[in-house]
């Protein structure tokens, strides 16, 4: 099971065929992880061509329509497919996907995203594309919340607004010992830890 | 002076009164139903707390027929619409209690569910609209239909059978489209409601269908709408209290009562009251576990001291609510109390009849006689029909204190034995106001012999 979204998009990328299932409880974690997997999958594979597929207004036939589609592709081997918001029709999807098993080869890799309460309804329909998915799987709570430069940048500047002090006048009162006094001041002695690591690791 | 002003001073007039006096709907039900006046009580206290903490709590709510369960779910449900979306499933307005049992009831929770969803939030997505379809197919699944032999062949031809498969072929792929849209869905699940509740499949009928899969279509249409809707549902079931057959009973709350009981979202249901009395009533506390009564409203002596009485407040202020204080006298209103014998609905009917007597009699105003008829007939109808055996049945209830009440659960389920729990434990059981005139009659009689 994967904690991060890096390792999970390396995991995705490595194997063949790869199909991998991320699980989610809140709806902001879904879209978390979906605005996020495509840039993680291209960091791993530059060339990865990432297609996103959600199915919530999607019927049985279309949604084979469209899955086929994809299949057909030229390309189709370049393509990492993020199907999701599959739960209004989980056991139809779980059946299709394991119908074209075989044909779902074809692309670079594919994430099913299935909310925990319907994962069930999900797996009961695709025996067999369990067995390739075996260990590939998260959880969109923990993958979907990566931490870039700018959010913490951006979380940094706003509590320098809420508390009217400047990081760098943070930093040089933790210094010199003098006391922050405000409650979550650890929070931003967190964050700009952490935006340190990020800019050595981006080799600003 | 405000037109406003005018019309509160005018005189309530008694056709007034008796057009808002309706103990047909729950209090609270909108403009054909009367206000709801506030009540304490310790079991709703309980069941608010309870779905309030666990948003897959499952509670049943029991009492005598019109001591107002209806009215205060009713009210829970107004009052959680914010944290929850609740769907209220009437049974008794779609199927007709005396046909429940746990395959119509899923069927009725399927039609409710499908309803609130389209009400509240638009259409359901095509794509679990095909899935609970597809339920349907599982209805009849081809490795249950009957063998061919000759009791199958009867069966098959059978006609409302016949016609049942052949609507569901029609439906899953024949010549008429199969529904696509949740309306659709929602206009076949009530067909099926009227079907069932005209008796149109017979129970040997029934028999045949694969109710888990009408199961599965309620736990995947709750879990789609809890999300759909951003918040967990509650489910609130009424009219399952007036289950009178004891066979259906024991479906619906012990024997299949897992089809609902483990539904994704909070249950608040109706349980008839003569159940926990039962010979299986014990069992209910092992299988449901949280059953909550809701006990009589007190019953203010006659003759009382005053209008500021603890236990006549209730009572005055449901004819407040329906400007009706002009018209029933303070003392009035205290007989009409003893009258309804804590059940608001009796107090609400006894209330109507004196005014349909006043009305018959061209007076303006309700007089002390009024109530004397009422009073006379409410005992003229039950003379009738109790016999020496529930005399029998009622005494020694009574004289025991509350021992032998399964002798008597038919007349606990008919409001002939009224079980009050706020009453110290020896008085526990007592009679309907409308029956003690009986009783003493039975024993003068008897002790005569």
């Amino acid at each position: 099971m994967f904690m991060d979204l890096e390792t999970f998009a390396r995991g995705v990328l490595e194997r063949s065929p790869s199909v991998a299932l991320v699980t989610w409880k809140r709806i902001s974690a879904l879209r978390s992880f979906i605005d996020h997997v495509g840039h993680a999958l291209r960091q791993s594979r530059s060339d990865t061509l990432v297609f996103k597929l959600p199915v919530a207004q999607l019927d049985r036939r279309t949604f084979s329509e469209k899955l086929l589609e994809l299949v057909s592709r030229r390309d189709a081997g370049r393509i990492c497919l993020l199907i999701y918001e599959i739960e209004p029709l989980a056991g139809t999807v779980g059946r299709i996907l394991n119908g074209y098993r075989e044909r779902l080869a074809s692309f670079r890799g594919m994430v099913v995203a299935v909310r925990a309460n319907r994962q069930r309804d999900f797996f009961l329909e695709c025996p067999d594309l369990l067995d390739w998915i075996g260990t590939m799987t998260g959880r969109a709570e923990d993958l979907g919340t990566p931490l870039t430069l700018r959010r913490v940048t951006e979380a940094i500047r706003r509590f320098e607004e809420s508390h009217g002090i400047s990081s760098a006048e943070f930093v040089n009162r933790h210094k010199t010992r003098d006391r922050n006094d405000f409650s979550d001041a650890w929070q931003l002695e967190e964050l700009i830890a952490i935006k340190s690591e990020l800019e050595k690791a981006r080799g600003t | 002076m405000s037109q406003k002003t005018k019309a509160a001073k005018t005189p309530t007039s008694l056709a007034e009164v008796i057009r808002r006096l309706n103990p047909n709907v729950p209090a609270g039900f909108g403009p054909v139903g009367m206000p709801r006046t506030p009540r304490d009580s310790n079991a709703m206290r309980q069941v608010r707390t309870h779905v309030t903490a666990d948003p897959f709590a499952k509670v049943l709510l029991t009492g005598h027929i019109g001591v107002g369960k209806s009215t205060e779910l009713l009210n829970l449900s107004h009052e959680m619409k914010d944290d929850r979306f609740v769907i209220w499933c009437s049974i008794a307005k779609t199927l007709g209690a005396h046909n429940a049992d746990t395959f119509s009831l899923l069927v009725a929770i399927l039609e409710a569910s499908i309803r609130a969803w389209i009400e509240e939030l638009g259409d359901l997505p095509p794509g679990l609209v095909e899935e609970l379809v597809d339920h349907i197919r599982d209805l009849f699944p081809a490795n249950k239909r009957p063998r061919k032999s000759a009791t199958a062949g009867r069966l098959l031809f059978e006609p409302a059978m016949t016609m049942s498969m052949q609507r569901l072929e029609r439906i899953l792929g024949g010549s008429t489209p199969k529904p696509i849209t949740g309306q659709e869905l929602s206009r076949l699940y009530s067909e099926m409601l009227q079907r069932l509740a005209l008796r149109h499949v017979a129970e040997d009928q029934l028999a045949v269908f694969d109710v888990s899969s009408f199961a599965l279509s309620c736990e995947v249409l709750l879990k789609e709408l809890a999300s759909s809707a951003g918040k967990p549902v509650l489910l609130v079931i009424d009219d399952l209290d007036k289950i009178r057959n004891t066979g259906a009973q024991e479906d619906v709350f012990l024997d299949r009562a897992m089809a609902w009981m483990r539904l994704p979202c909070a249950v608040a249901a109706t349980l008839p009251f003569e159940a926990l009395f039962s010979p299986r009533g014990r069992e209910l506390d092992h299988v449901w576990g949280d059953v909550h009564i809701l006990d009589p409203l007190p019953i203010p002596e006659l003759p009382g001291r005053s209008v500021d009485d603890q236990e006549l407040k209730f009572y005055l202020a449901v004819l407040r609510s329906v400007n009706a204080q002009d018209v029933f006298s303070g003392v009035q209103c205290r007989k009409l109390a003893h009258l309804g014998s804590g059940l608001p609905r009796a107090f609400v009917n006894t209330a109507a009849a004196c005014v349909r007597y006043a009305i018959d009699a061209g007076e303006e105003h309700i007089r002390d006689y009024h109530l004397d008829l009422v009073q006379q007939d409410l005992v003229a109808r039950t003379r009738g029909r109790l016999n020496d055996s529930d005399y029998e049945a009622l005494v020694a209830v009574l004289d025991t204190k509350g021992s032998n009440v399964p002798k008597a659960i038919q007349l606990l389920r008919d409001d002939v034995l009224i079980r009050d729990g706020n009453a110290p434990s020896d008085k526990q059981f007592r009679l309907a106001s409308w029956v003690e005139p009986l009783v003493r009659e039975y024993r003068s009689r008897t002790a005569q012999k």
